[in-house]
């Protein structure tokens, strides 16, 4: 058999320091998946913040700390749509100027994947079965699917590999009011965004809500337990890692 | 400098900027190959594919958008199919026909000429329909004024089948051949409507409320 | 109604908007109207992506060329017998008008929708001069009479309620004797109908916008669904377009080729009730039509867009499919924006017309979603176009003081991997201590924005991912 691919698993700053459960679960199915993975120290954040607020010298030191960080595995893979789009599609937007990191950016865009359609779409692997006895609704992030195109995978895996029902929303590709900087800038506007998102997850008999966008999936728990809503909402590698047994995120864990 | 120089200056800058060999001249002889190709073989973009029959297309999308179509036979059909058309309707009031279509033997309350804008109904030839959209379409001449489009609260059209074509575009070549451009050439695709309240259609808001196309067979 | 900027009131306007009960009502019925049929009516078309690939082409290619294309194009307006006429500014375009107007001997002017003429703000200055504007589509109708710019690019009075029409016409139609108050939609449509068009037989110029203008005839397509755009284009005297200089096409092909694009993503339709080419005045024999015929192609600002990274924005052709698919524009309507025009191609446009300083906030009220760009017949890239305004508002350091300053932290240390590392372990062990109870924080001074309405997650875990990860690694490995 072939060696094992070596993967570098970017964990993004929102997973590193508010949700490690991902982190670990993304490790874990890669691993399942038979992947050597490796956590480079040096990753920080790819920079996204800083080019969306259109600092372009500040995104372009982070894009060459992170191109660096992760030279050499066969993959680059990241639990986030937005991430990995920043690093596929916005890397080599930065540097169009500047063809020996163009060069770069290009070659390490050609190895990103988001994790969810990493699985399904590169690997093509069965993931060993889980059992989770629940209804659930799910939230498109905007970011992977309109700039990674992602929108079956993370269904077909978990038909394939959970006991979960899905209980679609109406409008599930609408933004949920995240947005990064956005939800802090423009809170009001934000606000009713994720109530509308929330009211839709809220008319499906779904008790569970996933996605595969920590942001969204923040933005989306915190209002939720703001308003005490009976959601419990999880990043969908933690459902097929098996690891999705508490509270959920900005749940009360009763461990 | 007047505005248009200085307007079309500023184009020609940025685009000679881009491309210093890009010639920047103000009259019309000068075009570059690419416009002046463009112009003369006017390319035809990719047309909406349909295999149904034009004329069964045209019908089933004209009724899509509220226009209703009685089929006859001849040309000898036509007047009564519209004198049928406004009494099964009770359509009160006056009616003016286009001056194009004198030679039927009208009642005589029937007034031929442009809109006086008091008439409940018009008829009309059109100079073609298009299957592709559900259109019939009418070319301002002196004997087909457009008013007679617009005005009345009554449009009744009169369409030979050998006028359906399929797509827009054939419209175009067809008007080339006529006589270029005409001061006005009217798509018209169902009676008026607005969806300005609430979001919600409704009919009639400026145009006809009705619109009925007498679909002639033969000659 | 003339259109004051203000834009730079973006968050108020916002906070007001959302408080607004009927307006809130109103923005609900977007969905059905717009959305729905508009992905009804491109399901039937399944050359639809090569159609809009097409489009995109043809438009590039019209810019590349815009200078001859417009040339070509007032060349054939003369040649049908027209007059064109340049105006470098909004300003320069309301004069033409206004002078055109008083030529004309006119008191009375139906209008038919214009963008463009609102740039121009045509009805205050053919007011200023005691000549009446009579907007003629009747969502801009309604609004004239409630005084209120337009909230859409296609449906200015998306935002009034059937209450709030009925009010309206039952106060501005008594003078015409129509005394009743009239309660349902089709009684609405039918009174406004029968005061229009008296309007419209004694008006003594129409002015009109125009969809598309193909330089080949000298004609301009025009399409409406109420056929007010005919009206004021066939019954008066005089008829004026007033058009961006963007909208030129060079042959008919290419105009049925934007048509195949338009309805369908502005309505659903497939084809609008009223598609119109026009051109010129009567010709000898018509026994209708206007006896003067102008054009007045307008700059303002356009040639600046064209000569810088928003180009493409002249692509637009004003459909308003990602106003209708905007969430943000979803939550709070049109006039929060402030100006003429509202949505993603609002918050291009606006700050490239009016000013960056005064519309700043404009860009950056976007979740870079991206659902804009997904249904832009013309294939433009919104949210990139957004983030260029961006870029300049940072490099021009527009933006707060405070937003920058947050973000000049953040990079400085996310740079340092070392540093960023023991910050992160640090803020992550004291958030899990805030939230050790409930798993989540509910109130915190630095990110107050966040957790006015939302709980703050905690992780439970008092270190990052890759401490502990890299902990465990250490472990796993020395035993
Ligand atoms: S930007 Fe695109 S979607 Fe928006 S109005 Fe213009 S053409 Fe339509």
């Amino acid at each position: 058999m072939d060696k094992r691919p070596t993967v570098g698993l970017f964990v993004t700053c929102l997973v590193d320091t508010q949700r490690p459960n991902i982190g670990f679960a993304a490790v874990q199915l890669l691993e399942q998946a038979g992947c050597e993975v490796v956590v480079p120290t040096q990753q920080t954040c790819c920079g996204q913040p800083a080019w969306n607020s259109g600092d372009d010298a500040s995104s372009r030191v982070l894009a060459q700390q992170t191109i660096t960080a992760f030279e050499g595995f066969d993959y680059v893979v990241l639990p986030s749509g937005s991430c990995a789009g920043t690093l596929v599609k916005h890397y080599p937007e930065m540097f169009a100027d500047d063809p020996t990191w163009l060069a770069k950016a290009g070659d390490l865009a050609g190895r990103t994947h988001e994790l969810l359609s990493f699985l399904c779409d590169v690997l093509q692997v069965e993931l060993s079965p889980v059992v989770f006895n629940e209804t659930a609704t799910y939230h498109d992030s905007c970011s992977g699917l309109r700039e990674l195109g992602i929108k079956e995978q993370p269904r077909h895996l978990l038909a394939n590999t959970t006991t979960l029902t899905l209980d679609e929303m109406e409008d599930t590709d609408t933004c949920c009011g995240f947005g990064g900087t956005f939800c802090v800038k423009y809170p009001d506007i934000s606000e009713r965004m994720v109530d509308d998102k929330l009211s839709l997850a809220s008319q499906t008999g779904a008790r569970v809500l996933l996605g595969g966008d920590l942001g969204c999936l923040m933005n989306l728990a915190g209002r939720a337990s703001r308003l005490g809503l009976p959601l419990r909402v999880f990043h969908t590698a933690e459902v097929l890692a098996g690891m999705a047994d508490g509270a959920g995120i900005a749940g009360k864990e009763s461990k | 400098m007047s505005a248009r120089d200085a307007i079309l200056g500023r184009l020609q800058t940025a685009l000679v900027r881009e491309n210093p060999s890009r010639p920047a001249p103000m009259s019309v002889d000068d075009a570059p190959l690419a416009v002046s190709e463009r112009l003369s073989t006017k390319p035809v973009s990719t047309l909406p594919a349909f295999s149904e029959d034009p004329t069964e297309r045209l019908i089933r999308m004209m009724e899509s958008v509220q226009m209703t179509v009685t089929r006859v036979q001849t040309s000898d059909d036509v007047l009564n199919a519209v004198d049928d058309y406004i009494r099964s309707e009770g359509l009160d009031g006056d009616v003016t026909v286009a001056p194009a279509l004198s030679e039927i033997a009208w009642p005589e309350h029937y007034r031929i000429g442009s809109a006086s804008g008091t008439e409940a109904t018009s008829v009309t030839p059109c100079l073609a329909a298009v299957a592709e959209t559900g259109s019939v379409v009418f070319a301002s001449t002196g004997d087909t004024p457009a008013t007679l489009n617009f005005l009345p609260d009554n449009h009744i059209v009169v369409v030979n089948e050998s006028q359906v074509l399929r797509h827009v575009d054939d419209v175009w070549t067809q008007l080339r051949e006529a006589c270029g451009a005409h001061r006005a050439v009217n798509f018209v695709t169902g009676p008026s409507r607005t969806g300005d309240i609430e979001q919600t259609i409704e009919i009639g808001a400026h145009g006809p409320r009705r619109m009925h196309v007498v679909l002639v067979s033969g000659a | 109604m003339s259109v004051q900027v203000t834009s730079h009131t973006f968050k108020q306007n916002a906070a007001e908007a959302l408080k607004d009960a009927p307006l809130q009502d109103a923005l609900g019925n977007l969905k059905v109207g717009f959305i729905k049929k508009r992905l009804n009516a491109i399901e039937l078309v399944p050359e639809w992506q090569r159609i809009r690939d097409e489009a995109r082409e043809m438009k590039n290619h019209v810019l590349e060329n815009l200078d001859h294309y417009l040339l070509r194009y007032e060349h054939s307006v003369q040649a049908n017998g027209g007059h064109v006429h340049w105006a470098e500014t909004s300003a320069n375009a309301g004069e033409i008008i206004v002078d055109i107007c008083k030529k004309a001997n006119a008191k009375t002017v139906a209008k038919g929708k214009s963008m463009v003429g609102e740039e121009a703000e045509v009805n205050r200055r053919l007011e200023e001069v005691g000549i009446a504007p009579i907007e003629t589509d009747l969502g801009e109708y309604i609004i004239q009479l409630a005084e209120e710019p337009p909230s859409h690019i296609i449906a200015p009075a998306v935002h009034k309620t059937k209450e709030q029409v009925s009010e309206l016409f039952h106060k501005h139609h008594q003078q015409y004797g129509l005394t009743e108050k009239i309660t349902n939609r089709v009684d609405l449509v039918t009174e406004a109908r029968t005061v229009l068009r008296e309007k419209f037989r004694n008006a003594d110029v129409g002015i009109t916008g125009a969809n598309f203008l193909v330089a080949e005839t000298g004609q301009h397509v025009l399409v409406t669904n109420e056929g007010n755009g005919d009206l004021s284009s066939n019954l008066p005297r005089v008829h004026i377009v007033i058009v961006g200089i963007e909208k030129v096409v060079p042959t008919l092909e290419d105009a049925s080729l934007l048509l195949r694009l338009l309805a369908r993503s502005a309505t659903g339709q497939h084809f609008s009730n009223y598609t119109s080419l026009m051109g010129g005045p009567k010709r000898d024999g018509d026994k209708d039509g206007p006896e003067e015929f102008h054009v007045v192609l307008v700059d303002n600002k356009r040639t600046e867009l064209f000569d810088s990274e928003l180009r493409e924005m002249l692509r637009c052709f004003r459909c308003g499919a990602c106003i209708n698919h905007c969430p943000v524009y979803g939550a709070v309507g049109g006039h929060a924006y402030g100006w003429v025009y509202p949505g993603p191609m609002g918050s291009v446009i606006t700050p490239a017309m009016v000013g960056l300083e005064k519309t700043r906030d404009l860009p950056h009220a976007c979740t870079l979603n991206g659902r804009c760009a997904e249904v832009c017949p013309m294939s433009i890239p919104l949210p990139s176009l957004l983030r260029k305004h961006r870029r300049t508002t940072f490099e021009k350091q527009l933006q707060s003081m405070r937003s920058r300053t947050a973000l000049a932290l953040w990079s400085q240390v996310a740079r340092r991997p070392k540093l960023y590392r023991n910050l992160s372990d640090l803020a992550v062990r004291t958030l899990s201590w805030l939230g050790r109870r409930q798993g989540h924080v509910r109130r915190l001074p630095l990110v107050s924005a966040w957790t006015k309405s939302r709980n703050l997650p905690t992780s439970g875990n008092n270190r990052t991912f890759i401490s502990e990860y890299t902990a465990q690694k250490n472990r796993s490995e020395s035993s």
